[in-house]
């Protein structure tokens, strides 16, 4: 039988470190000192897109990153998805961050979920034979486009650009294909 | 948030936010990188919350979601630990320990609905929040999970009865 208060019991046992706690608590306070979140003025903005750069946050260029990170001064969020970062150099770069995508299949219907935001894309892939998820913010122009690929299986484009750019047109989107899953409901 | 706000509210959460990802992601070093990004983003939350069970809910919320992500992210889907398992505390000889260690065998969804439900106190409609998904979906997740667990637990005290070898006992 399942015993309720030995799993209570066991369960309180679990404590966040102390350290970790700490280390937390000790972050938000430099960076207030720091003041890294200051806003940007309008003119600031302007040339660091002159000078775009977009890098993609992701596992496939590690040493990059790892250079980059190191050598920031300042970083502002700008919009949900989209940091403007400040180097040592002086250098201004626009780093820019994917939408967790994922498609699932459940009961035979199809199920896009960005970032834990779920929409049934069953009909629109019926009745049109696609669907377009859409996001657009001061930062950043998000789509998901989901389409039945060769096998006849769902299959999740994303494509992010900074804000102002147009998606296709661009040569910084970038594009991942999420994989389908089939979850027991 | 105030910094004095906000040091209260992770000391008085931070062990709760702990428990919700370590349940999602059986991995103590995980569990504590979720705490620390549910904390951060705490830390930046402009709007006020209604009270600390508005607050409560959005940490749990959040802290599910942060839970998910690492879940579905590249290095964790692609990378295998050291060890090849996951980091779950060496089985004792409680019945703590032997319920624990059940729960933990289950899978993700249904380790939060217990957590979140038995532990926490939520409601169906609370923990159904939390985890983003219909109020039906959390009670049968529930009575799934209590049926493997009965199923689980009842077959190692069968075992347990089964077992040839008896402790010595001391002759006074």
């Amino acid at each position: 039988m399942f015993d309720l208060n030995a799993y209570r019991e066991r369960c309180s046992e679990l404590h966040l470190s102390g350290e970790k706690l700490q280390e937390v608590i000790s972050m938000t306070e430099q960076a207030k000192k720091k003041s890294a979140r200051r806003p940007l003025r309008v003119g600031l903005v302007a040339a660091a897109l002159c000078a775009l750069l977009v890098i993609s946050v992701s596992a496939a260029n590690p040493e990059v990153l790892e250079g980059i990170v190191s050598t920031i001064r300042a970083s502002i969020a700008v919009g949900e998805y989209r940091q403007d970062m400040t180097l040592d150099t002086g250098e201004q770069i626009v780093a820019l961050a994917y939408p967790e995508v994922s498609l699932e299949e459940r009961g035979g219907r199809v199920i896009l979920i960005v970032d834990g935001e779920e929409t049934d894309v069953t009909d629109a892939l019926n009745e049109k034979g696609s669907y377009l998820w859409e996001y657009e913010d001061e930062g950043a122009s998000i789509q998901v486009k989901v389409t039945m690929n060769e096998e006849g299986k769902p299959e999740a484009v994303t494509s992010i650009v900074p804000a102002g750019t147009e998606i296709g047109e661009s040569g910084l989107s970038m594009v991942i294909e999420s994989v389908v899953t089939t979850t027991e409901e | 948030m105030t910094d004095e706000t906000f040091e209260q509210a992770a000391r008085t959460y931070g062990d709760m936010l702990y428990r919700v990802a370590y349940h999602a992601l059986k991995n103590r070093a995980d569990a504590e990188d979720v705490v620390q990004t549910v904390l951060l983003k705490l830390y930046q939350q402009e709007s006020c919350f209604d009270g600390e069970d508005h607050m409560k809910h959005w940490l749990l919320r959040v802290t599910v979601n942060e839970s998910r992500k690492l879940l579905r992210s590249f290095w964790r889907r692609h990378t295998v630990p050291l060890d090849q398992r996951d980091e779950l505390p060496p089985p004792g000889d409680t019945r703590g320990d032997e319920v624990f260690q059940a729960v933990m065998a289950l899978d993700a969804k249904y380790r939060l609905s217990v957590y979140l439900y038995y532990y926490e106190g939520c409601s169906v409609k609370e923990a159904a929040a939390a985890m983003g998904v219909n109020p039906s979906t959390v009670q049968t997740w529930l009575q799934r999970a209590r049926d493997r667990l009965r199923k689980t637990l009842s077959e190692s005290e069968e075992e347990g009865e089964g077992n040839p070898y008896v402790r010595p006992e001391r002759v006074p």
